[in-house]
C-alpha cells in the first residue's frame, strides 16, 4: 500500500516539534501505535469525518502523538476562506436607527440582514468542509452548542452574532475564565438572554440563570436565590449598537450592593461571580461532563473518571486546550466500551461524510437547508439548551431523513466523480466562479443575482435589455437564452424557505455580444411557475427570487423595480411566486470612494447630515433639576470630518444658581471617535463607565474645564461643535417627522421643549457658535452613495468560497473512492476506515463505501 | 443479495398502492384521542384570561392591562383576550373549559427544565423520567397504528424507551413515512452498544407503524387536506385533522406554537400568538366535526409556566408561575374551572398556583382514557368533577 510518505513525515515532524506536557498515567496505552480504527475514531470524534489521507497521517504515530496532532489544530482564529465581506467591511450598518425606519425601509433592512446571515452560515459550512484544522472547528461547534445564541431571537443583529463567532475562534481554545468574561460581555449573548436593559431594581434573570445552569455549574448546583443575586451582579452589562456592538457597562444601572452568591458575600460584579463559580469545584465537573458528551459518550458517563478529569483540568487552571487534551488522552476516550456511542450530528453526517469521501455533492451550496432538515439549523438551535444530541437526532422523522440523505450520498459515491468542468448545455451562461467575473465594469458581462425554490424542477428565466423611447415602441436590444436556475432548494424534499436568507443565492454571468450601451430598462421573466405539492405550497412550490442585476458600474436593485405577476398579492419586487416579469429601470452607480464624491456636494464650512432622528428624552419641566433629550444623527459631514453616527444630548439644568442650556457629547455616542482620538485635556473621564464626556454651554461664563474643552479643539472640530449647536433647532424640527418620534417622542416630550428651542433659536446668532459657518442651518442630505460601497462588497462576497477545496487541497488529490488508492481499502480494512463497529446489516465479502454508509452503524461514531 | 438492493426492494414493496379503506369505516374504529398543544416560551396567563374587574390587575400591569373592550366576557370578573375570538363559538357551545391557576410546587423557571416537568409529570422537587402518559398509553391497547404522533418535531412529552412515538412535521414527511421504511427493521436489536440498540429499536418500531399507516394514507386522504388559519400552528392542526379523518389511530397528537417568551414589548406579539392559537384550534374543531371525530377528541394546552404578575421595565413580563389552560372537545363540559389565583396574595410578585397541573392529567387518564389507576391518582381534585362528560 503506497502511503504518501512525504505527508506522513511532515506530520511526524510537526508532532515532534510540538511541545506538550503529559501526565504519566496511561502512558502505556498512549504509547500504542495508531491503527486505522483508532485514527478514524480520533478524527471523527475530535475532528470532522475521517479522510484516508488524515487517517494515514496518523498511522505512524502513537495515540499520544496523534492526540497532539489534533490538539495543535485548536486555534482556528485564521480561516481558510475569507468571511463574507458584508460582515467584515467598514460599511456602517445603523441597527440603532431601525426604530426610526418606516415599515418598508425596515423590511428592506431586515431582508438585507437575513441575506447576510445566509452568507454567514454558508461561509462556516464551507470552512468546515475546507479546513485542514477540523479539531478547531469541532471545538467551535461545541461552544456554539454550549453558549447558544440564536439568530432568530436577535432582531437581525447578524453583525453581533458574527462577532461572537469570531470571539469563539479567538478565545475558544484558551483560558475558560477569559472565555466566560468575554461571553458575559458579548452583545449577541446580552441581547439573546435579555440582559441589555437589566438594571438595578429591575434585574432580568435570564443570563444569570443560564450562566449557572448551562454555561458553568449545571442544574442543581445553585439555588433560586443565587439566580436572583447573580442577576444583580449582571445589571448594567449592556452593549452599544451605535458603535459596532461594543460592550457597554452602564454604571448608573449597575447594582453595587452586597450580594450573596454560592455562600460568598461581597459587592460582586460578573467577573467576581465567574471566579466564585470556577472556585466552587462544581464548574470543572460540569464542563468535563459536557465535553464527555461531545467527545466520549452520549449514552453513559463514568462519574469517577469525570471527577478525575475535572481535578486535572482544574489543576491546569481551566485551560481549554488542556481540557481537550485531557479528554482525548483519557482511558475512556480509547476504551472499547465507548466506541460508537455518540450519534452523529447532522454536521457529522453531511460535512463529516463529505470530507471522508473526499468528494463534494453537487448540492453542497444548499447544505445549510439540509442540516436544518435534519434538525441542526446552524445559529438557530431550538432553545438556549442547544441541540440535545443522542436520541434526539434519531427521532423517527429524522431517522427517515437521515436515511434518505445517506442513500443519496451512497448513490453519488457509487458513481465515478463528475468531470471538473461541466459545460452548461446550450446557454452562454456560466457561474461566477473565476476571479475575472468579479471585476466590476469589465465590459459586456451582465450579472444577475438570484435564488430559486425548486419543485419538480428549477425555475427558468429570460433576461432582456430594452431601450425605452418617449412616445415610441420600446426597442428590444438583447435577449438572453433561457437560463435554468442553479442551486435551488428542493421544496418538496426540504420544505419552503423561511426567509430569503435560506436561499442559495447564485450569480449568473451572461456574455452579451450585442451593443446594449443604450439600454435603459431590463426585464427578468419567470415563465414556468409550478405548484403545488400536497397540502398546498408548503408541500412544494417553484419560485424565483431576484436580488440585483449588474452591467458595467450600474446596479439595478430588484427591490427598486416594478413587477407584474399572476399572483394576486403585492409581493416585494424581486420575489416571483408566480409567473411574471420584473422590470428594472432605476440603478445605483458603484463608486469606488463615496466619501470623496460627497465633498463636491457639501460647501466648505457647511454641516451636512444624512438623517436626523429622535433618540430618547423626557418632557421639559421647569421645576426639574435636569431636563434632556437626545438627537441621533447619521452621516455627519463637514469639511474633512465624517461620522457614520453621532448622538447629541441637549440638556437644560441648573449650574451655579443659573438655568443653563448645553449640548453634551460622549465617547459612546460617536462612530468613529468624536474627536478622532484627541480629546481636550479637561474632558470629563468617567472611568467607571469607560466613557469620555464634554459639554458646551449656550451662554458664556464658563469655568476653566469647559473653556478648555472648547479652546483645545482643532479648527475643524471647533467648527463642528459650532455647527452642531447651530443645528439644534433644525434637528429638533426634523426629528419630529420621523417614525421614532411618532411612536415614542410625542408621548415622551410632546410640545414641552418647543419654547426652549424657540429661545435657543433666538439666542444662537449672538453666540460664538454662529461664527465661522457658511450657513448655520445644516443640510439634511441623505447619502445614497454609501449603499454603493456596501453593494460592491456584497458583490465581491459572491466569489468567496466558490473555489472551495475539500480539506484545503485539490479535488483530484482528495478524491479517492474511484481511484487506485481506494483499492487499498478492501473488506475489513474498509470497514475499519468507515465504521465505528462491525456492520449491523449483513455485507457481502467486499462491501463498498456506499454499502457501509447506509449501514445503521454509520450513524454512530 | 446486496444490502442496498435489499433496502430498495423493501421500499418498493411498500409503496405499491394499497386498497384505500373507506373513510367512515376507518373512523369508526378510531378511539379517543388527546391533542396536546404546547404554548412554548411560557404564556402570560394574566393577559390571556384577564381579571378585568380587579383593580389590582391594572396596578400590576400599568401599560399591559387590557380594557374590557379588548376582551370576550367570560363572567363578571374574567374576560378572554379577544385575540382568541375564533374560539367564541366553542365557548358558547360549552365545549371549551378554562382551568385556572395551574402550577406545581417549587417552580422551576428555566424554560427547558420546566417544560420537561410538564412533559414528564414532575415538579420542582422531582423530575419525571418518561412522558407523563407514555407508559399508560402503551399499556392501553396493543392495536394502535402508533402511540403518538408529534406534528412539531418535539418528542419530549413522548420520551419513552418503548412504544411507537412518531414525529413528522409536514405532509411530505407523512408521505415519505407512509411510503418508505427506516430500512433498519430487518435487523436484530440485540446489541451491547446502547446507541446502536436504540437506533435499531426505533427503526423496527418505525417499520411496523409505517406498514399500518401506509394503508390509510393515500391520495384520497391527502386530497381531503384543508388549510386551517393560524400560521404554523394552523398547518399542524390541518395535518392533525387530515390524519384523524383518514382514520389513523393514534391516541396522542402533539402540536406546538412558539414565541410566548415575551420579555419585551409583549402586547402586539402576544395578541398575534393568541390569534394563531384561536384560529388553529377553531379550525381543528371545525374539521373534526366534519369528520365526525370531535366527540372522540380532547384538546389540552400547556406551557412551561405563567409569567410574573408585575410587568417589567420593557413592557414585557418575566418568567413566573401559575397560568390557566384550555380543554376543548365534544365531551368537554365548558366553563371556568378552578380558582383564579389571588392577586392580593402574591408570593414575591408571583401568582400562587391554585391547582396542581397533574390534577388535570389525572382527569384525562382516568376520565378520558379510562385508566382509573394511573401515576397521578394522588392528584385527584374534586374541583374538576364533571369536567369531562361521559
Amino acid at each position: 500500500m503506497p502511503l504518501p510518505t512525504l505527508w506522513r513525515d511532515f506530520c511526524t515532524g510537526l508532532v515532534l516539534l510540538t511541545l506538550w506536557f503529559s501526565s504519566p498515567a496511561l502512558a502505556q496505552d498512549l504509547d500504542r501505535l495508531m491503527t486505522v480504527r483508532d485514527a478514524r475514531h480520533l478524527l471523527e470524534r475530535a475532528g470532522l469525518g475521517a479522510h484516508p489521507d488524515e487517517v494515514e497521517a496518523l498511522l505512524p504515530l502513537t495515540r499520544g502523538e496523534a492526540v497532539e496532532h489534533m490538539v495543535a489544530q485548536l486555534d482556528v482564529s485564521l480561516t481558510t476562506l475569507e468571511p463574507p465581506a458584508a460582515l467584515t467591511s467598514d460599511d456602517y450598518v445603523a441597527y440603532w436607527v431601525e426604530g426610526d425606519m418606516e415599515e418598508a425601509e425596515q423590511q428592506t433592512f431586515r431582508v438585507q440582514r437575513e441575506k447576510e446571515m445566509g452568507e454567514f452560515r454558508r461561509w462556516w459550512i464551507r470552512e468546515m468542509l475546507a479546513t485542514s484544522a477540523p479539531a478547531g472547528e469541532r471545538l467551535l461547534l461545541i461552544w456554539h452548542n454550549h453558549f447558544v445564541t440564536t439568530f432568530g431571537s436577535l432582531n437581525e443583529e447578524v453583525h453581533a452574532l458574527y462577532q461572537q463567532h469570531e470571539m469563539f475562534r479567538e478565545k475558544g481554545h484558551g483560558d475558560f475564565r477569559t472565555l466566560l468574561q468575554a461571553v458575559v460581555r458579548d452583545a449577541a449573548m446580552l441581547n439573546y438572554l435579555d440582559n441589555r436593559d437589566s438594571r438595578k431594581g429591575q434585574p432580568n434573570e435570564n443570563l444569570a440563570r443560564e450562566l449557572m445552569e448551562l454555561f458553568v455549574l449545571g442544574e442543581g448546583n445553585y439555588t433560586e436565590d443565587d439566580v436572583k443575586e447573580v442577576a444583580r451582579t449582571l445589571t448594567g452589562y449592556s452593549y452599544n449598537d451605535l458603535r459596532d456592538f461594543e460592550f457597554q457597562f452602564n454604571e448608573w444601572g449597575h447594582d453595587k450592593g452586597v450580594k450573596t452568591v454560592l455562600g460568598k458575600r461581597g459587592p460582586f460584579d460578573a467577573d467576581d461571580v465567574i471566579d466564585i463559580m470556577l472556585d466552587s469545584g462544581l464548574a470543572s465537573r460540569f464542563i468535563v461532563s459536557r465535553f464527555w458528551h461531545a467527545y466520549i459518550s452520549e449514552f453513559s458517563q463514568d462519574p469517577q473518571a469525570i471527577e478525575a478529569l475535572a481535578q486535572k483540568w482544574e489543576a491546569s487552571g481551566f485551560d481549554v486546550t488542556e481540557l481537550v487534551r485531557l479528554m482525548l488522552r483519557s482511558e475512556a476516550f480509547w476504551a472499547e466500551e465507548y466506541r460508537g456511542t455518540i450519534v452523529k450530528s447532522p454536521v457529522d453526517l453531511l460535512i463529516g461524510t463529505t470530507r471522508s469521501a473526499g468528494r463534494l455533492p453537487e448540492w453542497w451550496p444548499t447544505m445549510s437547508s439540509r442540516l436544518e432538515g435534519l434538525g441542526q439549523h446552524l445559529f438557530d438551535a431550538p432553545n438556549v439548551a442547544g441541540w440535545a444530541g443522542g436520541a434526539d437526532w434519531i427521532t423517527p422523522a429524522r431517522l427517515i431523513s437521515r436515511n434518505e440523505v445517506l442513500n443519496e450520498l451512497a448513490d453519488l459515491y457509487a458513481q465515478p466523480p463528475a468531470p471538473v468542468l461541466a459545460a452548461d448545455e446550450g446557454s452562454t451562461m456560466m457561474m461566477a466562479d473565476d476571479e475575472s467575473a468579479t471585476a466590476i465594469g469589465s465590459g459586456q458581462t451582465l450579472r444577475l443575482r438570484y435564488g430559486a425554490e425548486n419543485f419538480e424542477g428549477p425555475p427558468m428565466m429570460i433576461v432582456r435589455a430594452f431601450h425605452d423611447r418617449d412616445g415610441e415602441r420600446p426597442q428590444l436590444l438583447w435577449s438572453s437564452p433561457i437560463i435554468r436556475a442553479e442551486g435551488g432548494i428542493d421544496t418538496e424534499r426540504l420544505g419552503r424557505i423561511e426567509s430569503l436568507a435560506d436561499l442559495n443565492w447564485q450569480v449568473a454571468s451572461l456574455d452579451v455580444t450585442e451593443d446594449i450601451s443604450s439600454a435603459n430598462r431590463f426585464s427578468v421573466a419567470f415563465r414556468n411557475d409550478h405548484c403545488c405539492g400536497p397540502g398546498g405550497s408548503q408541500g412544494g412550490d417553484r419560485n424565483l427570487f431576484i436580488d440585483w442585476l449588474n452591467l458595467d458600474d450600474r446596479v439595478y436593485l430588484a427591490r427598486e423595480g416594478t413587477q407584474r405577476s399572476n399572483c394576486s398579492g403585492t409581493d416585494a419586487p424581486g420575489s416571483l411566486y408566480c409567473s411574471g416579469e420584473l422590470q428594472l429601470k432605476t440603478f445605483q452607480t458603484l463608486t469606488p470612494d463615496p466619501i470623496a464624491g460627497d465633498d463636491t456636494t457639501v460647501p466648505e464650512n457647511q454641516l451636512a447630515v444624512g438623517r436626523v432622528l429622535y433618540s430618547w428624552g423626557q418632557a421639559f419641566r421647569g421645576t426639574q433639576n435636569w431636563n434632556n433629550f437626545t438627537i441621533g444623527l447619521l452621516d455627519v459631514r463637514m469639511n474633512g470630518l465624517h461620522y457614520d453616527a453621532l448622538r447629541l444630548e441637549v440638556v437644560e439644568t441648573e449650574r451655579n444658581n443659573r438655568r443653563e442650556l448645553m449640548i453634551k457629547l460622549r465617547s459612546t455616542d460617536c462612530r468613529p471617535d468624536c474627536f478622532y482620538g484627541e480629546w481636550p485635556s479637561t474632558t470629563f473621564d468617567d472611568r467607571d463607565r469607560d466613557m469620555l464626556e464634554v459639554e458646551y454651554m449656550l451662554r458664556p461664563g464658563w469655568d476653566y474645564e469647559l473653556k478648555q474643552q472648547y479652546a483645545e479643539l482643532d479648527d475643524d472640530h471647533r467648527l463642528l461643535i459650532n455647527a452642531l449647536w447651530s443645528g439644534v433647532p433644525t434637528f429638533y424640527e426634523t426629528m419630529k417627522t420621523g417614525r421614532r418620534w411618532r411612536r415614542n417622542g410625542t408621548e415622551q416630550l410632546g410640545t414641552s421643549w418647543d419654547a426652549v428651542i424657540a429661545r435657543i433659536d433666538e439666542v444662537l446668532p449672538k453666540t460664538r457658535y454662529a461664527k465661522g459657518l457658511s450657513n448655520p442651518i445644516p443640510l439634511i442630505l441623505p447619502m445614497p452613495a454609501q449603499s454603493g460601497s456596501m453593494m460592491a462588497s456584497m458583490m465581491m462576497s459572491q466569489s468567496a468560497g466558490s473555489d472551495l477545496q475539500l480539506l484545503d487541497r485539490d479535488a483530484a488529490e482528495v478524491e479517492w473512492l474511484s481511484r487506485e488508492r481506494g483499492a487499498a481499502y478492501q473488506g475489513d480494512a474498509l470497514i475499519d476506515l468507515v465504521l465505528a463497529a462491525a456492520p449491523a446489516a449483513p455485507t457481502g465479502a467486499s462491501p463498498t463505501f456506499s454499502d457501509l454508509i447506509t449501514d445503521p452503524v454509520f450513524q454512530l461514531k | 443479495m446486496h444490502r442496498r438492493t435489499l433496502l430498495r426492494s423493501l421500499v418498493a414493496g411498500l409503496s405499491l398502492p394499497l386498497a384505500p379503506l373507506h373513510l367512515a369505516e376507518a373512523a369508526a374504529r378510531t378511539g379517543r384521542r388527546l391533542v396536546l398543544v404546547e404554548l412554548s416560551g411560557a404564556n402570560d396567563g394574566l393577559n390571556t384570561v384577564v381579571p378585568f374587574a380587579n383593580d389590582r390587575y391594572r396596578a400590576l400591569r400599568p401599560t399591559l392591562a387590557l380594557d374590557r373592550q379588548e376582551l370576550i366576557t367570560l363572567d363578571d370578573q374574567l374576560g378572554l383576550n379577544n385575540a382568541m375570538r375564533p374560539l367564541t363559538t366553542a365557548w358558547q357551545a360549552g365545549e371549551m373549559a378554562v382551568v385556572q391557576g395551574l402550577g406545581y410546587p417549587d417552580q422551576n423557571r428555566s424554560h427547558f427544565k420546566s417544560i420537561a416537568l410538564w412533559e414528564t409529570g414532575g415538579d420542582g422537587r422531582q423530575g419525571g423520567r418518561s412522558g407523563w402518559l407514555t407508559e399508560d398509553i402503551e399499556g392501553l391497547d396493543p392495536d394502535f397504528d402508533a402511540h403518538g404522533i408529534s406534528l412539531d418535531g418535539g418528542m419530549g412529552v413522548f420520551a419513552s424507551s418503548s412504544g411507537v412515538w412518531l414525529s413528522f412535521t409536514s405532509l411530505h414527511h407523512m408521505q415519505t413515512l407512509s411510503q418508505t421504511q427506516a430500512g433498519l427493521g430487518v435487523l436484530s436489536t440485540d446489541s451491547a452498544n446502547p446507541a446502536l440498540s436504540m437506533l435499531l429499536d426505533r427503526g423496527n418500531a418505525l417499520d411496523t407503524a409505517m406498514g399500518r399507516i401506509s394503508k390509510k394514507i393515500n391520495d384520497r386522504s391527502l386530497r381531503s387536506f384543508q388549510d386551517i388559519r393560524g400560521g404554523d400552528l394552523g398547518r399542524q392542526a390541518a395535518l392533525a385533522a387530515t390524519l384523524i379523518n383518514a382514520g389513523v389511530d393514534a391516541p396522542v397528537l402533539k402540536m406546538k406554537i412558539g414565541g410566548f417568551d415575551t420579555h419585551e414589548y409583549q402586547r402586539g406579539d402576544h395578541g398575534r400568538l393568541l390569534r394563531d392559537l384561536g384560529e388553529a384550534l377553531a379550525g381543528l374543531r371545525r374539521a373534526l366535526k366534519q369528520g365526525g371525530q370531535w366527540d372522540q377528541t380532547l384538546v389540552l394546552t400547556y406551557s412551561e409556566f405563567g409569567r410574573r404578575a408585575t410587568e417589567n421595565e420593557t413592557r414585557g413580563t418575566d418568567h413566573g408561575t401559575a397560568a390557566p389552560h384550555f380543554l376543548l372537545g365534544g365531551k368537554v363540559r365548558g366553563g371556568l374551572w378552578g380558582e383564579h389565583p389571588d392577586l392580593e396574595n402574591l408570593e414575591d410578585g408571583d401568582l400562587r398556583f391554585s391547582l396542581d397541573y397533574r390534577s388535570v392529567y389525572q382527569r384525562i387518564l382516568a376520565g378520558w382514557f379510562g385508566l382509573d389507576r394511573n401515576r397521578f391518582s394522588a392528584f385527584e381534585a374534586s374541583s374538576l368533577d364533571g369536567l369531562l362528560r361521559a
